[in-house]
Parts: structure tokens; sequence; C-alpha cells
């Protein structure tokens, strides 16, 4: 059983970080972790996951230095960014290349000094969190100051490039002072060679009236790797969150996501895109609290999928009692390429308040005989008339890629 | 050009062309007409080579540098790229492409299966140029998706804007008339006269005379119950107009 292996590895862990503010968080989470154990379906948020036998895993937490660096992969990117890179869950501050500006606001916090969930967070809950938890070694912690403006997209770049069995728990804790504007692009991908379990958490906190545009990227090589992300945001008043998420790949890929509307008059986008074929198996959870009213959330999910892949979709729109005035949406799409491939989708509403809009559905569709033959009609041959369907179902999503660089990169990304 | 032999189609195992003949020459046009659920349109489409319809006897036999080809043999694209167009009855929308895109990608298809160069994007504007104005279409549908958002003329005017880039050397018109106004007829039509040549055919299927007063058919057909019943000049259309289709199909 490899609960006992986690449980020595832990122990073996704890002087290191005895004398850290967090220690008792991290005790607790893993003895959280250790009660409830992996998940299963009889959970109802894992009820549509196939974790493929991860008990019989011997995952060891990564310290650096037991590598020899490798080519970093290239991203593409030819606008300017600042470029923080994580190499497999470490800060590698020679890789990056970041303004003197951005320097200024970065701080590293030791053994996950994180900051407590929301008290409606079911993460607490999740016992991948909780892994996270107790193993992290650091968080990596930006904190943009009032009336700031960072033209140029803060890229967390982590690469995962060991062939041996690692786990990774890197966190991020984004704060945006009132009347800031941010991009950030936070990009997760494997080797080929690579067996890990990539299981990271950001947390994004915005002040009034601050404007963040976020694209997050799980791109993962490895038929034996598994992510399994969290992202948690925090709106203050009259603030704007432009989320995208997009996860390619992988054995099993999935983001668990929490997003909170705190203050009255702010703004969500939350739009999710995913490919799979294969075996692969993409998960998507989100959940979106109306604590304050007089605010906006609408989410659109999509996903492709080939082969005998799979995919889920989990949605909640939570509207509290007092608020009131809120406009909300949610809308999970799906497309089908082949017999074998399997959708579970499950768009819900739990609302309190009387006097809001609110709306949810979910389609499940397969490719159009008659959009294939109409371009094959114009001498396009079948397999790029699918690729062009395929374009045309994904476009939605990328289209509300507001930055214009961001989105052309994007679009190269899920070519 | 074109040779039709005894064809025998069916969709699910419903029969629905029993036996077709028809032979097309380059230069000619044909016009085929006939009463609802006579199998028109199949016809077309099994020409254009759509996969649902089963062609379960007889040869369509098609001339590809003098010699005849089996056009069963070949999958629909390369049909397209061999010169045989099909103008849709009802024009599919395809939301993520927008017009030009798709124009280009198609021609360069062609391009590349004939042999010839590709045309980049200052070449291909030109080019498309000329042919927009041919069918007096506002360039502004060029950057919108396929179709989308179009009304049912701008659709059929659009599809005759594809044809006019493809430059077939067969093109089926199924049903390119309905749904257009008599100006918008006037412009299709204009179009589709100023693409005829000697060297390429037309066939039009339609349920109406008004067409044939603006292209003028060699040949006209009459299909019923998935036969030809009747072929004849550009009169023949003339006298269904006034008589309908009860006198041939009893």
């Amino acid at each position: 059983m490899s609960l006992d292996y986690y449980k020595d590895t832990f122990s073996n862990m704890k002087p290191s970080f005895k004398d850290v503010p967090s220690y008792k968080h991290k005790v607790k989470s893993f003895e959280d972790f250790m009660g409830k154990g992996w998940p299963t379906k009889k959970e109802e948020d894992w009820r549509y996951a196939k974790l493929n036998k991860i008990e019989n895993e011997k995952y060891q937490n990564y310290v650096l230095n037991i590598d020899k660096p490798k080519a970093l992969f290239d991203h593409g990117f030819d606008f300017p960014v600042n470029n923080l890179v994580f190499r497999n869950g470490i800060f590698d501050k020679q890789l990056s290349q970041l303004s003197r500006e951005v320097i200024n606001y970065i701080k590293f916090k030791d053994h996950g000094c994180f900051s407590p969930l929301p008290a409606l967070s079911k993460l607490g809950e999740s016992s991948f969190y909780n892994l996270n938890i107790s193993f992290n070694l650091e968080t990596f912690y930006i904190d943009v100051p009032d009336n700031t403006v960072i033209p140029e997209p803060i890229v967390f770049n982590f690469i995962y490039d060991l062939d041996s069995e690692n786990m990774y728990h890197p966190q991020l804790d984004l704060i945006i002072g009132k009347n800031s504007q941010v991009k950030f692009i936070e990009i997760h991908k494997s080797s080929e060679s690579a067996t890990s379990l990539i299981n990271p958490i950001t947390k994004l906190r915005q002040h009034e009236n601050s404007k963040v545009k976020f694209v997050r990227l799980a791109e993962l090589s490895g038929p034996k790797i598994k992510h399994t992300g969290h992202f948690v945001s925090q709106q203050q008043k009259d603030s704007t969150l432009h989320f995208a998420s997009v996860n390619l790949g992988g054995e099993f890929n999935r983001l668990d996501s929490e997003f909170y509307h705190e203050g009255k008059g702010s703004y969500l986008e939350v739009n999710g895109l995913c490919f799979s074929k294969g075996n692969e198996q993409v998960n998507y959870v989100s959940r979106i609290f109306h604590e304050q009213g007089y605010n906006e959330s609408h989410q659109l999910y999509k996903c492709v999928l080939d082969g005998s892949s799979s995919s889920s979709f989990d949605g909640l729109m939570y509207i509290a009692p007092q608020a009131q005035k809120v406009n909300s949406s949610q809308l999970n799409k799906n497309l089908l390429l082949s017999k074998d491939a399997d959708v579970n989708t499950k768009p819900q509403m739990d609302i309190y308040a009387d006097d809001v809009k609110a709306a949810h559905g979910a389609t499940v569709s397969e490719l159009n005989n008659e959009e294939i033959f109409y371009l094959m009609s114009r001498g396009i041959k079948k397999e790029n008339a699918v690729k062009i369907i395929e374009r045309a179902f994904i476009d939605e999503i990328i289209l509300k890629i507001g930055d214009l660089n961001i989105r052309k990169w994007l679009r190269g990304v899920v070519k | 050009m074109l040779t039709v032999k005894d064809l025998h189609v069916s969709v699910d195992n419903v029969e629905i062309l029993k036996g077709i003949n028809l032979e097309v020459k380059p230069g000619e046009i044909h016009a085929i007409m006939g009463p609802n659920g006579s199998g028109k349109s199949t016809l077309s489409k099994v020409i254009a080579g759509h996969p649902s319809y089963e062609v379960t006897s007889g040869t369509v036999s098609y001339d590809i540098n003098f010699e005849q080809k089996d056009l069963l043999e070949m999958e629909a694209d390369v049909r397209a790229k061999e010169g045989i167009f099909l103008a849709f009855q009802y024009p599919i929308n395809i939301p993520g492409i927008t017009n030009y895109d798709f124009l280009k990608t198609s021609f360069n298809s062609v391009c590349e299966h004939q042999g010839a160069p590709k045309l980049e994007d200052e070449e291909f504007k030109k080019f498309l140029n000329e042919k927009v104005k041919l069918v007096e279409m506002n360039p502004q549908f060029l950057s919108r998706p396929v179709n989308e958002g179009f009304s049912g003329g701008e659709k059929k005017r659009n599809e005759i804007l594809q044809m006019a880039v493809l430059n077939p050397r067969l093109a089926l018109l199924d049903e390119t008339d309905s749904g257009l106004d008599i100006d918008a007829l006037k412009i299709v039509s204009g179009g589709i006269n100023k693409l005829h040549t000697k060297n390429n055919a037309v066939i039009m299927v339609t349920h109406y005379q008004r067409l044939l007063d603006y292209v003028i058919p060699d040949f006209v057909h009459v299909l019923s119950d998935g036969k030809i019943v009747k072929s004849g000049g550009k009169e023949l259309a003339l006298r269904l107009e006034k008589e309908g289709y009860d006198w041939i199909t009893g």
C-alpha cells in the first residue's frame, strides 16, 4: 500500500520545516490526506475520473540537483514576456528573464505558507490539494502594488523533464493591488519520457477594480503523466478576470477551479478547451461562487475527443441569498471524433437569490457529414476538412482571448 | 466529357435513381427538371461524390486528359480537383473559417493537384477581386465566416463566387435559382453565363423556367421517379411551365 510510502517520506521531510509558520497546516493537511487516501469514484467530484491504480504509484518528492539540465522547451513567444522558468517544480533564476519592475514584486515563502481557503471552498477536502500543501517546498509569491500596470505578460513556465517517477507540488500565490492590471500565462509542459504527478496550486487574489487576464496551459506529452491542477480566484469589488484553461494530452489531465465573487460589480469570464486522444482523460471541475450581488460570470468549456479518450465537466454556479442582480451562465460543448470517445457532463446551478439571471447547458455532437462533404466538394481532403471543422469548434474559445499576441501564440499551440 | 450509363442509386436501401442515362459534352448546358422527389438533387450529389449515396449499378465516366476515367472511384475532393463543381441547394455554414481563407485553401488545393503553383496572398487577392466583381458581391463578405449570417440570396451568390474561383469543367447547379429575387437571379445567372465557355459544361437542376430565361439550355431533361422520361430542347421547359409534368409522367 503506497500510503505507507508517503507516510515515511513525509516523516523524513518533517524536520526540515518544523520551524516554519505553516508547520501545523502541513501536518494537518497530511493527516487529512492519510485519513482519506486517494480519491475514489464514491466521491462525487471524482465519479468520472479513472486514476489507473494511482494507489500503487510511489512518487518521489523532487528535490533540486539530481539531474543534468536538458534543453529548454520552446514555447514560441514572439512577443515580449516576463518568463519565469520552473524546472521540475523549482524556480530557475538562470533560465528566467524578467524586468526589474517585476523582480521587485516577487517573494518566496518556504513550505506552503498559503493563506486559508475561502469558507465555501471544497478544495480542503481534496486529497491532491492536501498532498500539495504537505509536500510543497516553496511558494512563489507575487504582490503587485496598487495602481500598477504591467504591460508584458508574466509567464510561469513549468517544465518537467525528468525520466524518474516524481511528484511536483508547486504553488503560485498572486496578489493584485487596487486598480492594477496584469496578464499571466501559466504553463505546465512535460517531456515524452516523464512519468510524474504534476499537482500545482495557483491562488489569485484581486483587489478593487483590478483587471487580470489569465491563460493556463497544461500540455502533457508523456503517456504516463498525471496532472491535477488547482486554481482559486477571489475577486473584490469591480474587478475583472478573464480566465482561459487549455488541457492537452496526458494520461490524466484535470483542473479543479474555484472562482469567488467577494465584492459587488465584479466580472468573470472562464473559458476551457481540451483535446484528448488515445486513452487520455480530461476532467474539468469549475465552481463559481457569487457571494455578492451585481456581478457577472460566464463559463464556456469545449472539448474535442478522439480515440477512446474521455472527458468530464462538473460545473457549478452558486448564488448566495444576498447576491441579487447576478448574471451568470455556464455551457459545456463537446465534439466527438470517434465512436469510442466518452463524455460526461454535469452543469449545475445552486441559487438562493430570487432576482438573478442564470443559464446552464451542455451539448455533445459528432462531426457533421454534410459539412465535411461541403469542404471536400471544394477540393479539400477529408482529413483537412475535419481539421477545419475542429478549428471552427475551438475558435469560439480562442477568439475570446482578448490579447492578440497571446491569442496568436495559443492558436499555434493548439494547432 | 461526362457519360452516365444505367445509373442506379440507393439511400438506406431505398432506390432513388432507377437507371439514368446522360451524355454531356464540352460547351453544353443541360437543364434537369422534374417534380419534387424525382431524384434531381440525388443525381447532382452522386456526380459530386456525396458518400451517403450507394451506387448499386451503372457507370459514370468523366474525361480527364482525353481519357475516360471512372468517376465513382474518386473521392469527392479529387472530383473537385478534376474540375467538377457542385453549387449546393442549401450551402453549409462553416463558422470558424473566413470566406477568404476557405476560397484560398480550396483554390490552392486544386492548384497543387493540377501541378500549378499556389498563389500567395497578394496574387490571390488580385485574382479574387476580379471574381468578386463578377458576382457583384460586397467584398466585406470575404472576411466573414463561410455563409455564417448570409441571407439565402447571398449564400447562392457565394456559391457562384466559389465556382468562379475554381473555374470548373463541369458545374452542377442544384436549384441555384431558389431563394433569389429577380435582381439577384439576374446577377447569378449573369455570372454563370460569363463563366460558361465552349470548354466547360453546366448541368442545372431547377424547378422553374425563369432561370432558363437567363441561362439558355441546349438540352432539357425531365426526371421522374428516378428516370429521365423525356429529353428535348429549351422549348420543352416552356411547355412544362405551361402544362406541368402530368402530360409526361402520366
